[in-house]
């Protein structure tokens, strides 16, 4: 594939065209991750009524709350407009990973874990504050990990 | 409803053993024991496994805070002990009286201990594999 990057005319605005006989899924997935601001390396968040481009790699987790998206970093917490599974999917091959039916962390960010009754687990992140891994979500988690079958 | 029934089945277990063991302790005082109490051990593991397994199924957003988690313990374990006076005192395990009623809390204190060190320590070793497997994660 041809990859052409130009610099645009003073004034002109900055354009991406992708000319493809036929868009396949990576090339999609790439076109939402442009457009909604999302990337491996920065996300595109709400903090009061600004939209910040923050580093991913400083979110601690994502925790969804009454149909609302937040990320939390070490100071700041922001919101989201992107759902849950979107999240997950667009960061399904860095460091996130869902871990119960309303959180994604950030597994850089957990210093340890402990045990939960019932299967569940503790992680308690690196910001001093502990959430909850349900047990549907260990044998990933696990496997992220690499001791998982 | 799977998962609830795994847990029930690993509960009843757990729950089932501690009463074996139990009793195989209470058993030395005697110099007989009746064929009856198997079934009816059965029976009091079954009720308070499937009471203990819709305690364990309360799934918290937030980890609980540790006054929470007492009151929880504790009044788990007020049920388990009217349960198993309630199954004692028709299978005719104890005479009804304060010693008896103490004997059956003591019974179940012990039981309840047994049980919840099994649980703790099968999960503190996955935890601590988890916790190792994240540091080696991290410094990939």
């Amino acid at each position: 594939m041809k990859i052409t990057i130009e610099t645009p005319m003073p004034g002109e605005e900055d354009e991406i065209i992708i000319k493809m006989a036929e868009l396949n899924d990576e090339v999609l997935k790439l076109v939402r991750r442009l457009k909604d601001g999302v990337s491996k390396d920065t996300m595109a968040l709400y903090a009061d009524e600004s939209i910040q481009m923050v580093p991913t790699r400083e979110i601690l987790y994502f925790d969804a709350t009454d149909n609302r998206v937040f990320a939390y970093t070490r100071g700041n917490c922001y919101e989201t407009r992107k759902k849950l599974f979107e999240i997950e999917e667009l960061l399904s091959d860095s460091s996130f990973l869902r871990i119960s039916k309303n959180a994604i962390v950030n597994i850089r960010a957990i210093d340890h874990l402990s045990p939960e009754f019932n299967g569940r687990f503790i992680a308690s992140l690196r910001n001093g504050e502990d959430i909850i891994i349900s047990r549907g979500y260990v044998p990933e988690l696990k496997k992220k990990l690499g001791i998982g079958k | 409803m799977k998962t609830f029934f795994t847990d029930l089945l690993k509960w009843f277990v757990i729950i089932n053993t501690a009463i074996m063991l139990v009793v195989w302790i209470s058993i030395f005082r005697y110099d007989t024991i009746w064929v009856e109490i198997i079934p009816q051990i059965f029976c009091a593991s079954l009720a308070t496994s499937l009471v203990t397994t819709i305690v364990f199924s309360i799934n918290p957003k937030k980890p609980m805070g540790v006054p929470v988690r007492i009151l929880l313990g504790v009044g788990h374990y007020i049920v388990l002990c009217a349960i198993i006076m309630g199954l004692g005192s028709l299978f005719n395990w104890f005479e009804l009286s304060l010693s008896g009623a103490l004997t059956v809390a003591g019974s179940v204190a012990a039981v309840y201990f047994i049980t919840a060190l099994i649980s703790y320590l099968l999960s503190k070793n996955e935890a601590d594999e988890m916790t190792n497997a994240l540091k080696n994660f991290n410094e990939d």
